[in-house]
């Protein structure tokens, strides 16, 4: 007989959310997301201080990132929303899932429905926005990967947000939540409580501006610690959200 | 999975988290304490056509949008020393609304600070086509030429055309005149000098006026005394000194200016020294 791994239903449920940002044309709403992102950069880039590349990065890079995840939230959540509004939704009824399979399965799919509509947002918006200009597209790369490390951790943090409350109300939440996690730097670890900044989500890593404009000559092992961190975080939301989902009556 | 073992996976993730990002913080640490800043070139802003073509007709709001990064930008700061992008969102600015005066004037001043002259006397060339009775901008053309490239000549042109403009500083008639006097042809500074001495009302500048004006006849007679007196003996004047040597002169005469006078043999002309 035909047994079932674990790992199987999260990833058909992240193909489904996948596939329904693709449906939901969210790829053509990142790239749209890319275009005013590039165009943005370029016009307000000479605003500040005259560090006018590196604003531009950071702007660039900025709304492409919580935009893209803005985007592939909304969609994934609809979805999953949808589903639970149905009274444990048609993937529940026909094959029952754990409770820890349907929050990674759901963390994968708001990933990887993210993660398109960021690519091609990033990618239109460097596109526009680095046209005639000089700019070491290897780190750049570099900044951008490690700028997706963040959107693992948003996707995880909005996918535990959505055990207690809507869709719509969890992404505001973890909107909020993104602008303090990256104030953790400026809120603790320069006071008496530095201990906070490390045992609370502190975005702050995923700077892009820092990893990419003033800390050159930043090892390899910089790029894979900060996945490792995003990687971290990720998995201690994703279980949280289990547990949530645990507790929660169908 | 959220069982005892999955309590341990999060709790080993969360140390985790917490020391990669210790490692991570010390790395960029390490990192900015032995590199620089990057230097990174700065942007050009967008086309003025690009964002003509982005602004949907409303290309004055536009305009005030690229004049506020300006002045944003100029007002900010600049670590490298150089608005390298200032003239590119000045131009911006004005092409976009060329009615919009005052970016002609703010470029005539701050980009010659910068060594960005022939770029200020585009600009200002095109604020004079388009504001021929603003006198402050061919009046500030006339110093980028005179102060910052030395060019009398084109000093002058500037200078005369914000003298003949209501409004210009009184200085462009004498400074007109000084950069004429500058020139070759002395015989036109000479008539400059004339004219506003029979025609100005401003006592000052008329008084000031005929100084320049009898130091430049006084230069001229030396010269005159000069070409005559090489011409005739075969012996040339080396110095203004050798004319009182001579006994052709009492003294070495001085400019009403009250600065010394120096014969410049290599060009035959007598100079101030200044």
């Amino acid at each position: 007989m035909f047994k079932m791994r674990w790992w199987r239903p999260p990833l058909s449920l992240a193909g489904l959310i996948a596939l329904s940002a693709w449906q939901s044309r969210g790829l053509l709403g990142g790239a749209i997301l890319g275009v005013v992102a590039g165009l943005s950069a370029r016009f307000f880039a000479t605003a500040s201080l005259g560090q006018d590349a590196r604003v531009m990065i950071d702007l660039l890079l900025a709304i492409t990132t919580i935009g893209s995840l803005a985007i592939g939230w909304l969609i994934a959540t609809n979805l999953a929303a949808a589903e639970q509004e149905r009274g444990a939704g048609l993937l529940l009824a026909s094959k029952p899932l754990t409770a820890g399979q349907y929050a990674v399965g759901r963390w994968l799919g708001i990933v990887v429905g993210s993660a398109l509509i960021y690519i091609i947002s990033a990618l239109v918006g460097c596109l526009i926005a680095s046209l005639g200009q000089q700019m070491p597209l290897a780190e750049l790369s570099l900044s951008w990967l490690t700028s997706g490390g963040e959107l693992l951790v948003l996707a995880a943090l909005a996918n535990l947000l959505a055990c207690w409350t809507t869709s719509s109300l969890a992404s505001f939440l973890t909107l909020a939540l993104w602008f303090i996690g990256h104030s953790i730097d400026v809120l603790v670890m320069s006071s008496g409580w530095q201990f906070l900044g490390y045992i609370l989500p502190n975005l702050n890593r995923f700077n892009l501006h820092e990893t990419y404009v003033t800390a050159t000559g930043l090892p390899g092992t910089f790029y894979v610690l900060t996945g490792v961190y995003a990687l971290s975080w990720s998995v201690v939301l994703v279980v949280l959200a289990s547990a949530a989902l645990k507790k929660r009556t169908w | 999975m959220v069982g005892g073992r999955g309590l341990l996976i999060a709790a080993a993730c969360w140390a985790l988290a917490g020391t990669s990002l210790y490692a991570t913080n010390w790395q960029v640490a390490a990192a900015r304490s032995t590199a620089d800043i990057r230097q990174i070139p700065p942007l050009e802003p967008p086309s003025a056509a690009s964002i003509k073509a982005l602004s949907l007709g409303f290309t004055r709001a536009a305009a005030d949008v690229a004049w506020l990064q300006t002045i944003q930008y100029f007002g900010g700061g600049n670590p490298n020393e150089r608005y390298s992008a200032l003239t590119a969102l000045i131009n911006t600015v004005v092409k976009l609304d060329p009615d919009f005066e005052y970016p002609y004037q703010f470029g005539g001043i701050i980009l010659p600070l910068q060594g960005d002259y022939e770029d200020a006397l585009k600009l200002l060339d095109a604020g004079i086509a388009r504001f021929p009775n603003n006198g402050l901008l061919p009046y500030y053309a006339g110093a980028i030429a005179r102060i910052d490239l030395n060019d009398s000549r084109r000093a002058a042109v500037y200078f005369q055309q914000a003298a003949r403009t209501p409004g210009a500083p009184a200085a462009a008639t004498l400074l007109a005149g000084v950069s004429l006097t500058d020139l070759d042809d002395r015989q036109i500074a000479l008539a400059w000098w004339n004219g506003i001495i029979e025609t100005s009302s401003d006592t000052t500048i008329r008084d000031r006026a005929i100084v320049w004006r009898d130091h430049l006849e006084t230069v001229l007679a030396l010269e005159t005394l000069i070409i005559k007196i090489n011409a005739a003996s075969g012996l040339p004047i080396n110095n203004l000194q050798d004319l009182v040597t001579r006994g052709l002169l009492p003294e070495v005469p001085k400019s009403p200016l009250g600065w010394p006078l120096v014969l410049n043999t290599a060009t035959g002309r007598v100079e101030l020294l200044r």
